[in-house]
């Protein structure tokens, strides 16, 4: 199996570097033209024979793009809740679609050769908004884009989009109930338009991450016609200005879209349909895939193998810092007299967590290794593993707390003793048996359980409840005792200031999952007032050290790269979906 | 008046029956004579009742037995969450051997052990269900058909209510208020399970109660409860039998069921309908975690069918007559 998967790979990165001498001229023209070119390098030069690459080390191959054909995805649930971001009751399920066709003001720079995980990449660019700037550290202007229009749907029927619509978005945006909303607009103070092109954002603080606010679609800035106030449904119908546009939805069945013909980016996109049957069972999307009809897939480890051996052809390229974190956390009920409000309880219960082989187990780490597979895995601490104030405790930059997070049974024996409990504590776990938070979920909620059980150290009475009970007594009320187990905190992303605030400053109100701390909070709040990039890190460190210390929720497992494989006939991959194009010679390329 | 009549008639019947005054065989005797015969008459039924035998013998003595004095060491060589996360990535998916003889899971834990640690909630609960069912559908439908213009009226109505709920969403709102636990599993699964099979006990019970041996002890001046329980419930024992026998089977598929359905135990118990919930993800992998739950609760399902079916042929008077005829 290892000759085999030593020849394939070696087989596939000859292949790719041959288009890369293609494509290679194509793109240094492209990144030698940028007028603020991020610090990057060659896309094959920082590849190893063997390794497989990042989507961003693939060829620009735009100069060769063939346009038309379908592409065929696949989505793993139905739009339960509605179509509409700011009313969903299914804000996932909703989120898939609305980022698919609707579009943010900025976004992240983005292409081949351009590395995101360095922080001097991190260029936020225009997208509906033309330019963009800090005025002053409260005050953000936006210049529109001219010549954006709408999809070709009534009642907008194309129509170009104008300041009006970013204004009746922010509306939507200030009415919308869902806790993340709040939290975006708990920042703004106020929000002007003084011409029809300009829109200028007053903060309530200097807040360094503001321009975030505008990119991404978790704090839900997508821009809507005016026509979602009062003359169309945005629940039932989606009308944004992405380079897709939904054509038909059968609930159970399949979403389709197709090209927006008056895309703003002039010539994309490339393709002309995105289909997207709904399949719910892994099985059946591997079968599909492996039959050719689906043209992307990303296998979950266990799989990983099999399929690159059922689709040898197939490319496979990385992507980037996936993972929730997942954080265990402690109930109110018993607070003022539970053993755990010495924090050298809480450490102790994080260092007989064996961090390493939980995460190994669950990434299939080992044998994907020995076939040559590294998954780069990287360990949470209280921030999420792939942001970019994350300190690495495996080799010490989290320094002397590095050690709060490493397998010792034996130094958590002896705190355990220093706090008064040389015999050991009780404790509580709490977990639901539901399907809510994935497959994965309660394995790792009982593999957790079995650690703290098999230490020696904590007598564990374990509580696997209902989703339904869970959701009440212990995510919203927190009024139990003890421990809950491994929730995958999945509103995180690479600044977490957010992730951050949620679940450390009481003002995040039912978010909040850590113990009351007016100094955490005045750290947090320095750190976001801070626009200057080197000292604001300097800040995240000591924020991360101190929560090290405090350990107030446990974190556990971390983030890695996935592996995607697409069949050879996609092209352009390198770079965002509306610059994929199809090789002429794809089966069934027009559908 | 009935009871008199019995007590003078009886001798003068068993002396023209030609009873000599010899010793009568003794119960375990009669028992194993009638088990010698049950097999050469049925030796499917026979077969079904060893899968039985076999199935309460795994979950009676694979976990290992504790009453008092007696001690039994369990069977199973591993205990069902025996593993160490830190070698799981070399002990998992194992493919059968002598050492672990149905395979390993994703964990690395022996299956053969989780399947005999799994047999006895699953027994648990397919006993429970049976012995809650056989009581619910017995008591209330002999009672109900009986008194069929008081009682029955109201308890049907009652019954029927229960029939418009979806089942899930009874068992969902119990493992909401009980947890969920095989013994509220088996409550919930008894009683709908009861009140179901009850309804076509209700049909054989109004049909006895017309026949003119009913109305003769009528006559006679018997009880109700003396008719209820000597001359109707004894004509329809055969069929509570076979639907019992049946309600052990459903009850172990459900507890599959609802497992593959996310509406199951506890996921960190070993039951066969966990097993084969987890098994899903890595049918490719190891098929192994599949097949062998799945031949239990197949295996489990044939031997309560082919006893049931044995026990109905050899209990059912009018399937006597049938055989009787040429």
């Amino acid at each position: 199996m290892t000759g085999y998967w030593q020849r394939a790979l070696q087989r596939r990165i000859s292949r790719r570097q041959a288009l890369a001498a293609l494509g290679g001229g194509a793109t240094l023209a492209l990144v030698g033209c940028r007028q603020e070119a991020p610090s990057e390098a060659p896309p094959q030069a920082a590849l190893r024979p063997g390794e497989i690459p990042y989507a961003w080390q693939l060829p620009d191959e735009t100069a060769r793009a063939v346009p038309g054909g379908m592409i065929r995805f696949f989505y793993t649930n139905d739009i339960t809740g509605g179509f509409d971001p700011y009313t969903t009751s299914s804000r996932s399920s909703t989120l898939f679609l609305v980022d698919l066709a609707y579009e943010t003001l900025l976004q992240l720079r983005q292409g081949p050769g351009i590395d995101n995980r360095r922080i001097e990449n991190r260029v936020w660019e225009g997208r509906l908004a033309e330019s963009w700037e800090w005025v002053d550290p409260t005050t953000i202007v936006f210049k529109m884009r001219r010549g954006v229009y709408f999809h070709n749907i009534p009642p907008v029927n194309g129509r170009e989009m104008d300041i009006e619509d970013w204004r009746v978005t922010i509306q939507r945006l200030q009415a919308s109930p869902y806790r993340v909303t709040v939290q975006t607009v708990a920042d703004l103070n106020r929000v002007d338009f003084p011409d029809s092109q300009t829109m200028v954002v007053r903060l309530n603080h200097p807040y360094a991450p503001g321009p975030r606010l505008f990119a991404y679609g978790a704090s839900s800035f997508w821009i809507m016609p005016k026509e979602a106030a009062d003359r169309m449904d945005p629940n039932t119908q989606v009308i944004g200005t992405g380079y897709r546009q939904l054509e038909f939805y059968q609930p159970s069945v399949t979403l389709r879209f197709r090209r927006h013909e008056r895309y703003w980016l002039k010539d994309r996109p490339f393709l002309n349909r995105w289909d997207y049957p709904i399949v719910t069972e892994k099985a059946n999307r591997v079968a599909q895939f492996i039959a050719g009809n689906f043209h992307w897939y990303q296998p979950l480890p266990e799989d990983l193998l099999q399929v690159r051996k059922d689709v040898p052809n197939a490319l496979v390229y990385r992507a980037d810092a996936q993972g929730a974190l997942p954080i265990s956390f402690f109930g109110y009920r018993d607070l003022a007299t539970a053993p755990w409000r010495d924090e050298r309880v809480r450490q102790a219960i994080s260092m007989v967590i064996d961090r390493r082989s939980r995460f190994e187990y669950f990434r299939n780490h080992q044998e994907l290794l020995q076939n040559g597979i590294d998954q780069r895995l990287r360990y949470h601490t209280h921030f999420w593993a792939g942001s970019v104030f994350w300190l690495d405790w495996t080799n010490g930059d989290l320094g002397e707390e590095s050690k709060f997070f490493r397998y010792d049974i034996a130094e958590a024996r002896r705190l355990l003793e220093a706090a008064g409990y040389p015999n050991g504590v009780d404790i509580d776990t709490w977990w639901h048996t539901g399907p809510n938070y994935g497959a994965q979920y309660v394995e790792s909620a009982q593999i957790l359980n079995d650690m703290l059980q098999r230490s020696g150290l904590f007598r564990v009475r374990p509580h696997p409840i209902t989703y339904q009970e869970y959701l009440t007594t212990v995510w919203q009320r927190r009024d139990f005792s003890g421990l809950a187990l491994v929730l995958p905190w999945t509103g995180v992303d690479d600044d977490f200031d957010a992730g951050l605030y949620a679940m450390y400053n009481r003002k995040s109100a039912d978010l909040f999952r850590g113990l009351p701390d007016e100094q955490l909070e005045a750290m947090l709040d320095r750190q976001r007032a801070e626009l200057d990039v080197g000292r604001r890190t300097q800040l995240m460190h000591e924020l991360q050290r101190y929560l090290a210390r405090k350990m107030y929720v446990i974190p556990t497992e971390g983030v890695y790269d996935v592996f995607n494989f697409v069949y050879p006939w996609v092209r352009n991959i390198g770079w965002p979906q509306h610059s994929w194009w199809l090789a002429p010679d794809t089966p069934g390329r027009e559908g | 008046m009935e009871r008199e009549w019995a007590a003078r008639y009886q001798p003068v019947a068993l002396e023209a029956e030609g009873w000599t005054g010899e010793r009568p065989r003794s119960l375990p005797e009669r028992a194993l004579a009638g088990l010698v015969r049950f097999c050469l008459r049925k030796p499917l039924g026979a077969f079904g009742g060893l899968l039985v035998l076999l199935l309460i013998g795994m979950a009676l003595l694979g976990p290992g037995l504790r009453m008092g004095p007696l001690s039994i060491p369990r069977l199973a060589p591993y205990h069902y969450n025996e593993y160490d996360i830190a070698r799981a990535h070399r002990e998992r998916f194992q493919a059968p051997s002598l050492e672990h003889p149905m395979g390993t899971d994703q964990r690395g834990r022996d299956v053969f052990s989780r399947l005999l640690y799994g047999a006895r909630i699953s027994v648990a609960i397919g006993l429970g269900a049976f012995a809650i069912s056989t009581v619910v559908s017995t008591t209330l439908t002999l009672i109900s058909a009986y008194y069929v213009r008081s009682v029955d009226l109201l308890l049907q109505r009652l019954i029927e209510m229960f029939n418009f709920v979806p089942d899930l969403l009874i068992i969902g709102a119990v493992f909401a208020v009980k947890g969920a636990t095989p013994l509220a599993l088996a409550l919930v699964l008894g009683v709908l399970g009861g009140l179901n099979t009850g309804r076509v006990l209700r049909a054989e019970v109004i049909r006895i109660r017309g026949l003119p041996y009913v109305d003769a002890s009528k006559a006679m001046g018997a009880s109700d409860w003396r008719i209820i329980f000597r001359h109707i419930l004894p004509n329809v024992m055969f069929w509570i039998i076979v639907s019992a026998t049946n309600s052990v089977s459903l009850a172990i598929v459900a507890e599959a069921n609802l497992a593959v359905l996310g509406f199951g135990l506890d996921p960190a118990l070993p039951t066969w309908g966990n097993m084969l919930d987890e098994a899903r993800e890595y049918v490719r992998q190891a098929p192994h975690m599949a097949i062998f739950p799945g031949l239990m609760v197949a295996m489990t399902i044939f031997g309560f069918r082919l006893l049931g079916d044995a026990l109905r042929d050899v209990l059912d008077p009018r399937l006597h007559g049938a055989r009787l005829r040429p």
